[in-house]
């Protein structure tokens, strides 16, 4: 036993805690011959008595009575709200499971609509797909027509049918169609436009795609569709790939301009 | 027949969320006072120490589900919730009245005279140094201070109330001490020498 290990024990010797017989023999043998340890312990004592003074002083204080009454007040009281609060909880639980619940499923309904889920079933392969939002274009003075669930393209003034067409699977295909812009997310467009007939009988077409920024409100204000040719690599840019080796050829698009004279969609044209 | 005060503590808890007041009512008599005690000797205030324990068992009226007899007894819960009432009291008011001299205004605090008057003034004065001094402590000593040894609890106890390890108890109770020891030293030196005068005076 040394000092340092007499001073971790003299606070339980003077509160006269439990400790093992051994280690306290020591610690009082120590403090016998430890003059330093032995004032220590008479310290430890002295606080412990005075503490202890204390608390016996204390030990009859107690709260008033009005306390007991207020808090049985209280608790009759409460008795009663507790019952009609309970019961107005269950209800806002309930209201909000349901409104939880409908939540989910409308969410679900909203992925599957855009998603186009489940796919529909293509044994060509590469698809044209329509979204079912163009059937909601309006029509315009200048670029009439509008677009149902099935893809049909109906002119009202030309009266005119544009069927969507299905694509030849060759090889050298460098327009990957609506499965990579669906999944990819990007919209299909297809707004109201000028048909060039004779370029509809051989030519095949991806969706429009977004540019910027564009809604569907930007496209029912109509505009006018232009023909453009573009390098390939703008293909890149709107998520689709290049056959490296016609990199720096050209390839036609469709731009859809706004009646502010922006672009608004495009669509690669083969 | 079985009154409220046969049952233990987990009945008359139970009994009370069921909206028995007699159980409630039997509950605060047998754990008020050392609520109180705890409060008055952690801030010094009587009427804050009456606010508190009212608070307490207040909480144990409206937040009672809160409490888990698996994991620790009533006592302990109560004190817990006295604790962190007290000390956000404390740190909102930075609020501290020292114990007056004035013993008339604590009902039942006479002082139990075994002696002469000088013993009872000699007894007073070293139990009045201990109360101010153990106020004087910073919080995280006072409270193992007055849960150990004015409370007189374990350690085990205190360490539950405290949430933390029964080893930070000891280190912290043994680090009070020594402040208190300090605090209490020129006090009790000037204690002997007024003593040594007066049996002076004695045998004059």
């Amino acid at each position: 036993m040394n000092c340092q290990r007499f001073e971790s024990l003299v606070s339980d010797l003077a509160r006269q805690q439990i400790m093992e017989a051994n280690v306290r023999e020591q610690a009082f043998a120590h403090s016998g011959e430890c003059e330093g340890c032995a004032l220590r312990l008479e310290d430890e004592r002295m606080l412990t008595f005075g503490l202890r003074a204390l608390a016996t002083e204390m030990k009859s204080l107690e709260a008033p009575e009005r306390i007991e009454e207020q808090l049985l007040m209280a608790f009759r009281s409460r008795g009663f709200t507790d019952q009609s609060s309970s019961s107005t909880s269950r209800w806002r639980y309930a209201v909000v499971a349901v409104a939880a619940s409908l939540l989910v499923v409308g969410a679900i309904a909203v992925m599957r609509s855009r998603l186009g889920w489940p796919p529909a079933a293509n044994p060509g392969g590469n698809q044209i797909q329509h979204s079912d939002e163009t059937a909601k274009i309006k029509t315009t003075e200048s670029t009439p027509g509008v677009v149902d669930g099935s893809g049909h393209t109906t002119l009202p003034d030309q009266k005119r049918r544009v069927r969507p067409r299905q694509p030849r699977r060759t090889a050298n295909s460098a327009i990957n169609e609506t499965a990579s812009s669906a999944s990819s997310g990007k919209k299909q467009f297809v707004p109201a436009a000028t048909v060039n007939t004779n370029h509809a009988v051989t030519e095949i077409t991806t969706a429009f795609m977004p540019v910027g920024y564009t809604t569907a409100m930007n496209l029912q204000e109509g505009g006018q569709i232009v023909r453009v040719e573009l390098p390939r690599s703008t293909l890149v840019a709107f998520g689709m790939p290049v056959n490296m080796d016609r990199y720096n050829q050209k390839v036609k698009a469709d731009v859809f301009f706004g009646t502010d004279g922006i672009a608004r969609a495009i669509r690669f044209v083969q | 027949m079985n009154t409220p005060r046969d049952h233990t503590d987990a009945d008359l808890f139970q009994s009370m969320l069921a909206g028995d007041e007699d159980a409630l009512a039997a509950l605060y008599r047998d754990r008020h006072r050392g609520i109180y005690r705890f409060a008055l000797q952690m801030c010094g205030s009587p009427a804050l120490a009456e606010d508190i324990t009212q608070e307490v068992f207040m909480v144990l009226i409206s937040g009672g589900h809160a409490f888990d007899p698996t994991r620790g007894s009533l006592t302990a819960f109560l004190l817990g919730v006295a604790r962190n009432q007290v000390l956000r009291r404390l740190r909102r008011e930075q609020f501290y009245v020292p114990v007056t001299e004035d013993t008339s205004a604590n009902p039942g605090s006479e002082p139990a005279t075994t002696g002469g008057p000088l013993d009872d003034l000699s007894r007073n004065e070293t139990i009045e140094s201990v109360r101010i001094a153990v106020l004087s402590l910073p919080e995280r000593y006072r409270e193992v201070v007055v849960l150990c040894e004015l409370q007189e609890l374990s350690y085990v106890e205190t360490a539950e109330i405290l949430g933390c390890a029964v080893g930070t108890v000891r280190s912290r109770l043994h680090r009070a001490r020594a402040l208190l020891i300090e605090k209490l030293r020129p006090a009790r030196e000037e204690q002997e020498a007024s003593e040594g005068i007066k049996s002076a005076r004695c045998f004059a």
